[in-house]
């Protein structure tokens, strides 16, 4: 099959091609998500072979139930449920493995010392979260969805969807809080 | 741009997001392509022809059983004629893939032999986006997405009647002193069922229901539940319990009340709220039946003797994440929520074992079990699908 035959193709003419069983159209409509994908499931998982592994089984699920895809204009949205759903799959197979996190020392340099441990803070917080709380938290920042549209990726009410983005942070912020105290230590675990 | 402007602590939000930015960087591996369309070869589909081929061969066989199915039907409604039986609506919905009904017993047979599990029978789809489902007391309860309580005919699919409720809901519960309808964002609502005249349960905020010892009403709410006495309509009994999501099941009956959480089921005392017992790892979703707790975990279904807190049984191959409705020894998952298909299994609690099972279009919301009916909620074009218990 010639590539350059969808070069000049919408995400729906591919979405169409890839439903009617071509694979070249499934492989750049996968180049055109895969970095946006892995960052969601990197975010929601914290591991990057868990990540990798969620991704690739959402993509490979995505060709083989793709013409049960009724709208194919729903195409990126279905793809974001299949990685939820394959975010759980490998949150809760790994659920038993656990890391702790402590802060590294500080640097020299006082204001990049800020930055990074900024950072850890958040990233040691984001590891001591649910992975419940994590998802929601990375369909709502680093996807930008909305809470009805994060309801519709989880299959929940919009208002649990509020909810739950409302306790994610809560929870957050008191991990945050705990490692923001003097001689405190991100610690956490990762579901 | 979304709008995060609602929450109540800017500066987390903003260090949030800053973060988030740095994740933005992470690119997926170039190997990750490759494997993908490694394993995307390694099952090639069929071609658009082959597919609308193999649609029309299924529709072509679903004419042919959904003649079978009339006949059946029309022999049925004789025979409620006679003994006042309910009778079912046909078919509507050719997503599903309905097999002929097994004579009775059968199914008990196939449980033992451990043979396939049979398909349920499709009987129709009820238009409307319900958000919860839930059946007792001879009814059968939806909340659709504008807050509306209504009951739906379980003969007809009709709306008998609706209640306008204050918020989204969350769960919901029918029970001897009303339905009720529990929400994250506000306080549980009690409706007569008699008149559908709502009663307002003050501090009252939670994702998960159960009736317990003397139609106590138990609320799963954040780190904790809370117990409600409906002859006075207030909550008398908070018990802390932590790793709790609003969302996770409960389950009670006489002097017990297990209460599922992130690391764990715990089983209370009904009376003072007293840990009893601590049974590890996590389940969604907890029912009963019998002499026996049942909980979802992934994609297993366990049983566990509460007599002693162990896992007796554990049958796989559930969907996860799943909504559970028991009745008739029979335990009915649903799930998952957020996938592109949903399926129903039903566990024949005795034999332990998956007995039958259905698949539809889009996610399932709910569930709910009625007289010889299994009930889905369906995200997909927002239907309340009907199945026949063989």
């Amino acid at each position: 099959m010639n590539p350059e035959r969808f070069r000049r193709s919408d995400e729906r003419q591919l979405v169409e091609a890839a439903r009617a069983g071509e694979p070249v159209a499934f492989e750049l409509l996968v180049r055109q998500q895969v970095d946006r994908l892995y960052g969601a499931a990197w975010v929601m998982l914290r591991e990057p072979d868990l990540a990798e592994e969620a991704v690739q089984q959402t993509l490979v699920r995505a060709w083989r139930d793709l013409p049960r895809l009724r709208d194919a204009d729903r195409f990126g949205a279905w793809l974001q449920k299949l990685l939820v759903r394959a975010c759980y799959d490998e949150a809760r197979r790994r659920r038993r493995w656990s890391a702790t996190i402590r802060l590294l020392p500080s640097v020299d340099d006082p204001g990049l010392e800020s930055g990074l441990a900024d950072r850890e803070v958040i990233e040691a917080g984001m590891r001591s979260l649910s992975a419940d709380h994590r998802i929601v938290l990375a369909l709502h920042f680093f996807l930008d969805l909305e809470p009805s549209e994060i309801a519709d990726r989880l299959g929940i009410p919009p208002g649990t969807a509020r909810s739950r983005i409302h306790y994610a942070l809560i929870a957050l912020r008191a991990a945050v809080e705990a490692s923001d105290r003097p001689g405190g230590t991100g610690k956490g675990s990762v579901a | 741009m979304t709008d995060r402007s609602s929450f109540d602590d800017p500066i987390l939000v903003r260090r949030l997001e800053d973060w988030i930015e740095d994740q933005r960087e992470v690119r997926a591996p170039a190997r990750l392509v490759d494997a993908v369309m490694a394993d995307v070869v390694a099952q090639p589909r069929e071609g658009g022809w082959a597919i609308a081929l193999r649609r029309w061969q299924g529709i072509a066989a679903y004419g042919a059983l959904t003649a079978v199915v009339a006949i059946g039907v029309t022999l049925g409604i004789l025979l409620a004629q006679t003994i006042g039986d309910e009778v079912g609506h046909p078919p509507a919905s050719p997503s599903l893939s309905p097999s002929p009904s097994p004579s009775p017993g059968s199914s008990n047979d196939l449980a033992a032999s451990g043979a396939p599990p049979v398909s349920l029978l499709a009987l129709g789809d009820v238009q409307i986006e319900a958000t919860a489902l839930a059946a007792g007391e001879g009814g059968l309860w939806v909340v659709d997405r504008a807050n509306r309580l209504v009951e739906l005919d379980q003969a007809t699919g009709d709306e008998r009647r609706s209640v306008p409720l204050p918020r989204p809901v969350a769960a919901m519960l029918v029970a001897s002193t009303g339905v009720w309808a529990a929400s994250v964002e506000g306080d549980l609502v009690r409706v007569d069922r008699a008149t559908l005249e709502l009663t307002e349960i003050a501090d009252a905020i939670g994702g998960a229901l159960a009736v317990g010892q003397d139609a106590r009403i138990w609320l799963g709410r954040e780190n904790g539940v809370a117990r409600i006495d409906p002859g006075s309509n207030a909550i008398d009994l908070v018990v802390p319990v932590a790793n709790r999501s609003p969302d996770l099941g409960l389950a009670a009956v006489d002097s017990v009340v297990w209460v599922a959480t992130r690391t764990g089921i715990v089983q209370l005392d009904a009376g003072d709220g007293a840990v009893v017992a601590r049974i590890p790892g996590d389940a969604t979703a907890l029912g009963l039946d019998g002499g026996s707790l049942w909980a979802s975990r992934g994609i297993e279904l366990l049983r566990i003797d509460p007599t002693n807190a162990t896992i007796t049984e554990i049958v796989a191959g559930i969907p996860a994440g799943s909504s559970m409705a028991i009745a008739d020894g029979r335990i009915w998952v649903a799930g998952p929520p957020g996938a592109a298909s949903g399926t129903i299994v039903g566990v024949d609690a005795a034999a332990a074992r998956i007995a039958f099972e259905a698949s539809v279009d889009g996610s399932i919301v709910d569930v709910a079990v009625l007289g010889a009916s299994v009930w889905v909620a369906r995200d997909e074009g927002g239907s309340v699908s009907r199945f026949s218990v063989p």
